[in-house]
């Protein structure tokens, strides 16, 4: 599970990296004329997927991190149960 | 045109990291685990992962799709924005020095008759006011000299316009004379009008107001004209270039290559113009029949009863020529004489 968490983050953060490159140079130009609203908004909402996913991948990872912690944590109360005299 | 942002450059370079982002999110998405091979986790996790993963896979393909589709679209426009803008400025340096002709001396002579009637009117105003006393007790009464100033004082004016309007007195030519400046700039403007004429008269003949039958020939010939009388006004106007054989030789070349066009497009308007001048297409009747080849050959072969007909043309068709093309027609029988100087635009002479 940790492994995944690991991919999922880099993954992650790859995914971000893309927005980082783009967004900022998008928001920079100004749009104007019938296309504009168009192209806004399909940058806009490319945007939002965008981080959304890395959004996703980031809180997956977290959950899978958490889960083996768990899970660690499980396993040593059992074994501390199966050493107790 | 459709400005979509600013500057193709811009627009460009966005267009670029779009939908170089594409391919990137198209690996992030197939490196997303597929459910089968996600490692053992809890019942509860493993559904939120899977969702999860499910969820950030189709937002990534949706990204990607959209990265390589707006950003093709971006790089299009930008495309076609630079070519525009190349499209614009190219205009704009060629349409100049035509705008400086077609405009200014419309211009020029608008601001030159406002400024005239306005002087004039100036001196209504002058006689109106200092005329009475003037006519009653003299120029250099007293009651003369109040009404000068009680004018000078009701009308404020540079006194070098007061002067102009009194030593005009009235008199509309003396308005014009003073002036000068306007004439000095219109000569300026006028040596534009050979370059224009060149350029006016190629275009003019490439696309002539009639695209058939003898209203072309008639538009074609007075373009054909226009340029061949630029070229030469150019030369006359510019000695420098005459110096130069090239430049000769090209004016001559307009119109033979123009000669040759009209002679086989349309032999039997040339032979009417031609026969009306004289006997060279009776006496060269295989002009007519031959191929384009020939054409050019007895063109170049008979440029100057060519370049007479064409001027003859263009003379003949006075009704047909607009008052542009007719001004600077007027220019090229002594532009043709210029260049090809054996022609005697009048008569018909043989090479």
């Amino acid at each position: 599970m940790r492994d995944l968490a690991r991919a999922l983050r880099q993954t992650a953060a790859s995914v971000a990296a893309c927005d980082s490159s783009v967004w900022p140079k998008a928001t920079s130009l100004t749009f104007t004329g019938p296309a504009a609203d168009r192209l806004q908004h399909a940058l806009g909402d490319w945007h939002g997927d965008v981080v959304s996913a890395a959004n996703l991948l980031g809180d997956a990872a977290d959950l899978l991190l958490r889960a083996a912690a768990e899970l660690d944590e499980e396993r040593a109360r059992l074994a501390r149960l199966a050493h107790r005299p | 045109m459709t400005r979509v942002a600013g500057i193709p450059a811009e627009l460009q370079a966005l267009a670029a990291i779009l939908v170089g982002s594409a391919p990137e999110l198209d690996v992030a998405a197939a490196s997303l685990a597929s459910a089968a091979s996600l490692p053992p986790m809890p019942a509860g996790v493993a559904a939120q992962v899977e969702s999860a993963l499910d969820e950030a896979r189709n937002l990534i393909v949706r990204a990607s799709q959209t990265a390589a589709g707006e950003g093709e679209d971006l790089r299009r426009r930008g495309l076609w924005l630079e070519i525009a803008d190349r499209l614009h400025r190219s205009w704009e340096a060629v349409a100049a020095p035509f705008g400086l002709v077609a405009t200014s001396n419309d211009t020029l002579d608008l601001a030159t008759e406002w400024r005239v009637s306005r002087l004039m009117k100036t001196w209504n105003a002058y006689e109106d006011a200092v005329g009475p006393a003037v006519a009653a007790e003299g120029p250099t009464s007293l009651a003369a000299l109040d009404a000068k100033l009680g004018f000078q004082e009701s009308n404020p004016m540079a006194p070098a316009r007061f002067a102009t309007v009194l030593e005009g007195a009235g008199d509309e030519g003396s308005y014009l004379e003073s002036l000068g400046s306007l004439a000095g700039i219109g000569e300026t403007v006028g040596k534009f009008t050979p370059i224009g004429g060149v350029f006016g008269g190629v275009v003019g003949f490439i696309y002539p107001k009639n695209r058939t039958g003898t209203y072309m020939y008639v538009d074609r010939a007075a373009a054909a004209g226009t340029t061949a009388g630029s070229i030469g006004l150019l030369l006359a106007s510019t000695p420098a270039l005459a110096a130069v054989p090239v430049v000769g030789e090209v004016a001559l070349a307009v119109v033979v290559v123009a000669g040759a066009w009209e002679l086989w497009e349309n032999k039997d308007e040339i032979a009417r113009i031609a026969v009306a001048g004289g006997k060279f297409v009776a006496n060269h009747p295989y002009v007519l029949a031959g191929p384009p080849g020939i054409a050019v050959h007895e063109a170049w072969k008979y440029r100057k009863p060519i370049a007479h007909a064409l001027v003859s043309a263009a003379d003949t068709d006075k009704d047909l020529a607009d008052d542009g093309a007719k001004t600077i027609l007027s220019g090229a029988k002594s532009a043709l004489e210029h260049v090809v100087p054996h022609v005697h635009v009048g008569g018909l002479s043989t090479p």
